[in-house]
């Protein structure tokens, strides 16, 4: 069950990565009968990535402990005390823009400003690079856990 | 295309994004550097990422909300927020990084 959490967290997470880079798709070819896809899909980066933070954040606060301390006492302990420290805190800013651009998309028009569109732009290439940053930490601690356990 | 004014929402909570890109990695190294602090926020709630979570997504809804509340839209543009976003949030991540990699030292 455990593991189950930590791959709906993962899922989550990447899943709004995808959704992510569809909007980017859309808004570069931005036409009126994209609009409703667009605004459709910012809507489901804004829930996949508040799950992800509500799984993974409930994983963290109660699953992690002991591997934290296994990856510290092992050979790539900065797989915690870098990664996952920056991880779990530059999160915090995914969820601030995955949140902020259904507001953008729905509350402005896209189509009657060129200005507009760049905002939204700036928006969903952060959440793609700021989650892509994130998921590959998140590699890189689950990979930390197994050197410690192989004990390389 | 023109450049149409912006929604309030869009201008609160545009700098709503912005400002709190900037006090969560302040919240981080506060925390970090005080263990008092950090026993206080662990305290709170059983784990100090639940207190931080809580403290930054409370104050970026309530500062989104204040600032769509105040602000002018017809003195901001969206490049203008979105220039804010950008800056704050490399400054931001630049500031977390350097911050933990103090720590592989």
């Amino acid at each position: 069950m455990v593991q189950v959490v930590l791959m709906l967290h993962v899922l989550f997470g990447v899943l709004a990565i995808m959704i992510a880079v569809a909007v980017l798709v859309y808004l570069v070819n931005v036409k009126e009968q994209n609009i409703p896809r667009i605004k459709n899909l910012s809507i489901l980066v804004a829930l996949s990535t508040i799950l992800s933070y509500l799984i993974g954040g409930y994983w963290y606060v109660t699953y992690y402990t002991p591997e934290r301390d296994i990856i510290k006492a092992g050979p790539w302990p900065w797989a915690h005390t870098f990664f996952m420290e920056a991880k779990e805190h530059i999160f915090f800013v995914l969820l601030f823009l995955s949140i902020y651009l259904p507001i953008v998309v729905y509350k402005d028009s896209l189509l009657k400003s060129e200005e507009n569109r760049k905002l939204a732009l700036i928006v969903v290439v952060f959440i793609i690079l700021i989650g892509l940053a994130v998921d590959g930490s998140g590699a890189i601690i689950s990979r930390g856990l197994i050197m410690s356990l192989l004990g390389r | 295309m023109t450049n149409a004014s912006l929604n309030r929402l869009t201008v609160g909570f545009g700098l709503s994004v912005a400002l709190m890109s900037l006090l969560n990695t302040l919240l981080v190294i506060v925390k970090d550097t005080n263990p008092p602090i950090k026993d206080a926020m662990k305290a709170a709630s059983g784990h100090h990422w639940t207190t931080h979570g809580i403290i930054v997504i409370v104050l970026f809804i309530a500062l989104g909300y204040g600032f769509s509340m105040v602000v002018k839209e017809e003195d901001w543009t969206p490049l203008r927020i979105g220039k804010y976003i950008a800056w704050s949030i490399i400054l931001s991540g630049m500031a977390l990084v350097g911050f933990y990699l103090t720590h592989l030292l």
